[in-house]
């Protein structure tokens, strides 16, 4: 048999050899590997001493290995010219194993099928049995872990309002807060705050706010009392704490599945979307809710009908919100039907016009 | 034979690497990060990295390949037209390292996450390296689909963080947070490991899997991935929407965000 010596490149690893300049030429004769150039010193291996296996990324590389006194040396073959001129002398299988036996591999793919799967699942019950779940886990929180909780959140949220401690209509706003939280298991604070948008809102755990633009809308003392008895509801409801849940429910599932990294802003998104779901028919919820809480403190309910519908007619005032999701309607359609018939209510007691402060 | 530059990498922790080039010669940057260049070298711009040789649809298979890497379609390259020796600089995106690979030394081929490339001696190619192991492409936190940096010449690849490298001695193993890896040679196993226990799996904070890295070769590791400082940032960042008033506890995030259910609608 003629020694026809064929060459090939690759990378040499071992003792003694510099990883920054690691590329090897070699020549394969019936006696081994014969490297050149760098590394041409090095120890011939012959053929008998060697193992050889596939390996590196993506296994696309044929690794060569054996043992010298020094230590241990392994050539890294890439190109097909230079493994076929290996293959040559090689023995045909692989002469060191290194996959995992088949039962391993079984349970890894297994374990990996579970554990893409799982996630899935778990968002599919949370998005399917959310309301199930978050009432549950709301149900487990106390009341005083939730005022505390709204505390330190007004807090923190107060210090980006104007609060304003002696406008006119504080006590008229109080007082009607009151007869609408009678025998209500949160102590309630009502505040008003300097803000054109005609908006209020209210935090878990009994802290209301409205807006001197929401004041300055409302024609009727009754329109102010449906928007706080609506505001209430938010907390009596705990739709508050129920977003806190959903919210937190998400970033845990989410983190679980994400790690630390990345999940942030799938996250938010996420999140986003679930509120959305969440916030229309806390609305509604709370519009009804509102309507017999005022009926229960002997207020005119029709005052709601008469806030919302009179700013959704006047485009100059109509919240983007209101004017863009047809909800809203069908919201006072609801309101209105929910409206006990055949009944008197005394007026409010108050001079309205007077206390609703300044105008715009 | 790829052209023999010089370099210089200025700056810490924000770099840019200044290429020196002798008449005739050419360096290709990813579109976008070049910073500035001397008089006398002219840049054009071409459709896949100038390596493919052949027709139209050679060009086209090579620019489709750059797609998928995330990187733009086309690439820059920036030829010394002139008599003396020009610079041009080429910056990094964000605060990282930049290291430079001489392709001829470590044997002709790197494999880097995508993004990595941010300039080359012409005559370096830019390929994808697909990642065939299903477990590694979903959970390895480079996905399925790497970069591939073939040649002779001198690459520059850039990643977040400090930059590590490592020589793998044969059988060496190392195991690494997902993502942190930033490239390395082909002769390096690349594959990922269950942390191994469920309750270091949930609360760990490292995600259920490890990439592992095995031996021998070298390989490159960066401490901080730029997702993950993304993530940190978003975080901390003032939230939109309605609760947008308070510092960015979470507590105020998650309580302004779900609770400020506004009068009028509540889900802005």
């Amino acid at each position: 048999m003629k020694n026809v010596a064929s060459s090939g490149t690759g990378l040499l690893f071992g003792p003694g050899v510099d990883p920054a300049e690691n590329a090897a030429r070699f020549s394969v004769s019936a006696l081994g590997i014969q490297f050149q150039g760098l590394h041409a010193a090095l120890h011939v291996p012959a053929w008998s001493a060697v193992r050889w296996r596939r390996g590196g990324f993506n296994d696309t590389q044929l690794l060569v290995e054996w043992t010298t006194p020094a230590g241990e040396f392994s050539l890294s073959v890439g190109d097909v010219a230079s493994q076929g001129a290996l293959l040559a002398h090689l023995p045909s299988a692989p002469s060191i194993t290194t996959r995992p036996s088949q039962t391993t591999r079984a349970v890894s793919s297994t374990v990996i099928v579970v554990l893409v799967l799982l996630p899935i699942v778990v968002i599919g019950l949370l998005l399917w049995q959310a309301d199930r779940l978050i009432d549950w886990a709301v149900s487990n929180i106390p009341v005083e872990t939730e005022i505390r909780l709204g505390r330190e959140a007004f807090a923190q949220q107060r210090q980006g309002l104007a609060i304003l401690e002696d406008h006119p209509g504080l006590p008229m706003l109080r007082q009607i807060g009151a007869r609408l939280t009678q025998g209500s298991p949160y102590p309630y604070e009502f505040h008003i705050a300097r803000d054109e948008a005609i908006n209020a809102f209210a935090m878990p755990g009994g802290f209301v706010v409205v807006h001197t633009g929401l004041l300055a809308s409302a024609d009727t003392a009754e329109e102010l009392a449906a928007v706080v008895a609506h505001e209430v509801q938010h907390v009596e409801r705990r739709h508050g704490l129920r977003g806190l849940v959903h919210a937190a429910g998400w970033r845990a599932v989410l983190s679980l599945v994400l790690g630390n990294t990345g999940g942030s802003i799938a996250g938010s998104w996420v999140e986003n979307l679930g509120d959305l779901r969440f916030s229309r028919s806390q609305e509604t919820d709370a519009d009804l809710e509102g309507v017999k809480a005022l009926v229960r403190a002997d207020i005119d309910p029709q005052g709601m009908v008469a806030f919302f519908s009179r700013l959704a007619k006047d485009p100059s005032h109509l919240p983007a919100l209101l004017s863009s999701h047809p909800a809203s309607t069908e919201r006072m359609t609801a309101v209105r039907a929910a409206l006990p018939k055949d009944r008197a209510y005394p007026p409010l007691p108050y001079d309205y016009q007077r206390l609703r402060g300044a105008a715009k | 034979m790829a052209d023999v530059i010089d370099y210089e990498i200025f700056g810490t922790e924000m770099q840019y690497v200044e290429v020196e080039l002798d008449p005739g010669e050419a360096a290709i940057g990813e579109a976008g990060s070049m910073m500035y260049m001397q008089d006398g070298i002219s840049l054009e711009t071409i459709f896949g990295d100038g390596t493919q040789q052949g027709g139209i649809f050679g060009k086209l298979l090579g620019a489709g390949k750059r797609l998928l890497t995330g990187e733009s379609l086309f690439m820059t390259i920036y030829s010394n037209q002139g008599t003396a020796k020009r610079r041009v600089a080429f910056a990094a995106p964000y605060p990282g390292k930049i290291v430079p690979i001489d392709l001829s030394k470590i044997g002709g081929t790197f494999i880097c996450q995508k993004d990595a490339f941010l300039c080359a001696a012409r005559g370096v190619s830019v390929g994808i390296a697909f990642q065939r192991k299903l477990g590694a492409g979903f959970f390895g936190g480079e996905g399925f689909i790497m970069q591939k940096l073939e040649g002779d010449g001198l690459a520059f690849i850039h990643a977040g963080g400090t930059l590590m490298k490592r020589d793998l001695a044969p059988g060496e193993r190392l195991r690494v947070d997902t993502g942190c890896l930033v490239g390395m040679q082909p002769s390096v196993n690349y594959d990922i490991e269950y942390v191994g226990k469920i309750k270091t799996a949930l609360f760990g904070g490292e995600g259920l899997f490890f990439a592992t890295l095995q031996g021998p070769g070298a390989i490159y590791l960066q401490s901080l991935p730029l997702s993950r400082m993304a993530s940190r940032i978003f975080a901390a960042a003032p939230q939109t929407g309605g609760g947008n008033r308070e510092q960015g506890s979470i507590l105020g995030g998650v309580l302004g965000g779900a609770a400020l259910g506004g009068l009028l609608g509540g889900d802005d």
